[in-house]
């Protein structure tokens, strides 16, 4: 029991070290609010691509209609809807928008011709853009698939005129009535899930992409937090603020030193999340967090050990944000063997949340991280070097 | 004026010590934000020789319609550009899936072409893992969602056939199978209902140059940290004994700040200096970069000053608010990080709302990655230059004010 509360001393000590300095208290309660602010912000209109919109003639109902419908509902693609064709054309040249989509006159027309030859020499849209890019390949098939009811209706009309006789008696009208009458299936055609198939994906496609990097970018700042106290606590080394404690007790004297710092920012970073709008639950969020803090107790630790300067370490720090920015899945998986990614905890937070599996991984690792620590620790000792 | 010199000197004595150190790191750094904007300008390109992402298709397609359908989506359709897809196993796919191989995978009910025929859609279950979700499972929401209106409006199609034919006492058995493979034939020629115009880059910045731009700035706001240890002070006696001594506040922060500013600097110019040198060919995914030599590189270092003057600002005004080190990291990664990402350096800016754009034109990094987009560009104008130095005046203003009132606090 006294031993208990003689640990407890200690971290309250080691935790009192960070919290009395104005600064990190403010850093911790700037985090929180900049993920408010980013969450409020991405609320508004955006668009991953910017499509002008615009019809040759104004006059034509049937693409006033497509525009509408086209620049209805889409997370991805922000639609402005211009004047004229050359309006649109001058927004892609000042690169205020990525594309422009030209509706032609007598648009119906043009259909019922593309739908009888289905080649290139038939195109009625026109696409003008400034260079390429696959979202912009991705945002045609936005087009195609509005477009796609008009041509299929065309063709079925079509086929059925020139082609079967028994049906020759109806009217154009009644051969679509038939066509509108069919309650073909198939709005939600794919139903998204996790490879843990206990976890339901129903809402990942409709995540807002400005706030999905927020969780990795929150789970780095609790590494570099890791990194910052190791600067710290080589600092303090050097200031002879350790000697009262025997060599071989310091192993648990920098865990606790790591674990107090980390913890603080831990907690802001549960605190973001909540505001972040990519919350889970609280219980599996917890869960997450309080894993996640000792493998990034030992993964600081480790570096550190290794680094023993401050020098080195401070150094390496930036090229270690972008390591884990890159290889860890903030902002997109680049496919690199999973073997690579496993190194930097990150990837284990993120991927944990959907797939359970993750959880003891992180567990393991974290007891493989502090074995290693350990064996550097008893290492440095043997030479002196500790 | 003298005694100002003699401290701007010290400073870069004492900083000189960890410049070797650091710009070491940062020719690292620089290689890999360099294979980071090759990984991003590569994925972002439309070329036919690439797919951008790996999908598992799992279900029996032997001998069946599916088979061939996915075998004509993989040579005839458009979207082979964007999308590769790779029949497997479920248990392959999962490991497949874990290991980051392919970006998910389409599990396809067992009678599914069987039961679409009888009119009745049974679900794919599109199964993919948090590490995959982003943009990419937008995407493909984007693009399932045309794929579920295609085989609706097509069914839509033959079963109103079948109805009509039916209702007048016909069978439309071979009727219903030509007008299916018509359907099919016009799914595969969708991509020709447009005809792309491509107007080339012309004075604005093509996808490479601006994240080109984009990852300079975030390496120069990264740079902030390693001097962390030589710029934040944890007191301030030596600066009061100064003070005590007649050398002012201003005199100060100005010889610590230019200090910072010519490591900074100097860090920047080599690393410039070196991409005409080391990577000149690498660098032809940048249409803007290619064929540049060791003088467009000298005079590209040079027109950066105003950008690492201001950013060299801000990190100074965090070091000199920072009480210690472990503040001071933090706050200089968290200001480096949320800078690029709002500022549009790790995004283009066009992804944002309109009020985070108009927000990062007066935040330093914003205003850092427009001047350098325009230097790159048609030129950098005068406002961007006014704007950029009332930010320079304000920032060092208030790192003054901070000294200041440290020093005058007892």
């Amino acid at each position: 029991m006294e031993k208990i509360k003689r640990i407890f001393t200690f971290l309250t000590v080691f935790n009192k070290r960070f919290l009395k300095k104005p600064g990190f208290i403010a850093l911790l309660l700037v985090v929180p609010c900049l993920v408010l602010a980013l969450n409020i912000a991405s609320k508004g209109e955006s668009g991953m691509v910017t499509v002008a919109l615009a019809a040759k003639d104004k006059t034509d109902a049937l693409a006033a209609g497509i525009i509408d419908e086209i620049a209805g509902e889409s997370s991805l693609i922000r639609f402005i809807e211009c004047e004229t064709p050359e309006d649109a054309v001058k927004l892609v040249e000042g690169a205020d928008a990525d594309a422009a989509w030209i509706f032609p006159a007598d648009l119906a027309e043009k259909i019922d011709d593309f739908v009888e030859n289905r080649n290139r020499r038939f195109a009625f849209v026109e696409v003008v853009v400034r260079e390429d890019t696959v979202m912009l390949g991705l945002a045609r098939e936005r087009l195609y698939s509005v477009l796609y009811p008009y041509c299929s209706e065309t063709l079925y009309a079509n086929y059925i005129e020139r082609n079967v006789t028994e049906l020759e008696t109806l009217t154009h009208a009644e051969l679509i009535s038939y066509y509108d009458a069919i309650n073909a299936e198939g709005d939600d055609l794919f139903v998204f899930s996790y490879s843990d198939a206990s976890e339901d994906a129903s809402d990942a496609a409709d995540m807002n992409y400005i706030t999905a990097p927020v969780r990795g970018l929150l789970s780095l700042f609790v590494v570099m937090a890791g990194f910052a106290v190791a600067l710290f606590y080589i600092q303090d080394e050097r200031e002879g603020r350790f000697l009262h404690f025997a060599r071989k007790r310091r192993f648990s004297v920098m865990t606790g030193y790591y674990f107090c710092a980390i913890f603080d920012v831990a907690a802001a970073v549960f605190v973001s999340l909540i505001f972040s709008g990519v919350f889970s639950t609280v219980a599996k969020e917890l869960l997450l967090m309080l894993i996640y803090i000792p493998l990034c107790v030992g993964f600081c630790m480790l570096v550190s050990q290794i680094c023993a300067s401050s020098r080195l370490l401070g150094s390496l720090l930036p090229l270690l944000a972008v390591a884990m920015i890159v290889i860890c899945p903030v902002f997109f998986d680049i496919g690199l063997p999973r073997v690579i990614t496993l190194i930097f905890p990150p990837t284990y937070y993120l991927i944990a949340l959907h797939n359970t599996k993750f959880i003891f991984y992180m567990l393991a690792y974290t007891i493989f991280l502090f074995i290693c620590n350990f064996g550097v620790y008893r290492a440095k000792l043997r030479t002196n070097m500790a | 004026m003298k005694k100002a010199f003699v401290y701007f000197g010290l400073q870069l004595k004492r900083a000189a010590k960890y410049f070797p150190f650091i710009l070491a790191l940062s020719l690292i750094l620089c290689i890999c934000l360099g294979a980071v904007l090759g990984a991003v300008v590569k994925l972002d390109s439309a070329s036919e020789d690439k797919q951008k992402v790996t999908l598992g298709i799992v279900g029996d397609t032997e001998g069946s319609y599916l088979g061939f359908g996915i075998s004509a989506l993989q040579t005839l359709d458009s979207s082979r550009f964007v999308v590769e897809m790779v029949e497997m196993t479920e248990d392959e796919a999962k490991k497949k899936l874990e290991n980051g191989e392919i970006s998910a995978y389409a599990v396809i009910p067992e009678d599914f072409v069987d039961s679409a025929v009888s009119g009745e859609i049974k679900k794919i279950r599109y199964v993919t893992t948090d590490s995959a979700i982003g943009v990419t499972t937008v995407f493909m929401d984007e693009m399932l969602d045309a794929i579920s209106v295609m085989l609706v409006e097509s069914q839509k199609g033959v079963y109103g056939l079948q109805s009509a034919m039916w209702d007048k006492g016909y069978r439309a058995g071979n009727h219903m199978d030509k007008l299916a493979s018509e359907y099919f034939s016009l799914i595969l020629a969708r991509a020709y209902i447009s005809e792309q115009t491509e107007l080339g880059i012309s004075d604005e910045l093509s996808f490479g140059g601006y994240m080109f731009c984009g990852m300079l700035v975030f390496f120069v706001l990264l740079c902030g940290i390693p001097f962390c240890p030589v710029y934040i002070k944890k007191d301030v006696s030596l600066s009061r004994l100064m003070r005590a001594s007649g050398k002012s506040v201003f005199s100060q922060v100005l010889g610590e700040y230019f200090s910072f500013f010519f490591f900074m600097f100097a860090n920047l110019y080599i690393i410039v200096c070196a991409l005409p040198l080391f990577a000149g060919d690498a660098l032809s995914f940048i249409p803007e970069l290619s064929g540049v030599d060791l003088v467009w590189a000298q005079k590209f270092a040079f027109s950066l000053i105003p950008a690492v003057l201001l950013i060299s600002a801000l990190q100074f005004l965090v070091y000199e608010i920072s009480s210690g080190l472990v503040g001071g990291v933090l706050a200089q990664f968290l200001g480096a990080i949320a800078l690029a990402y709002v500022c549009g350096c790790l995004y283009p800016i066009n992804f944002f709302p309109d009020a985070i754009k108009n927000v990062s034109a007066f935040l330093p990094a914003g205003a850092a990655r427009e001047y350098i987009c325009a230097l790159i560009g048609d030129g950098a104008q005068a406002l961007s230059f006014i704007k950029i130095f009332a930010m320079f005046a304000l920032l060092l203003s208030l790192a003054m004010i901070k000294r200041r009132q440290r020093i005058l606090r007892f």
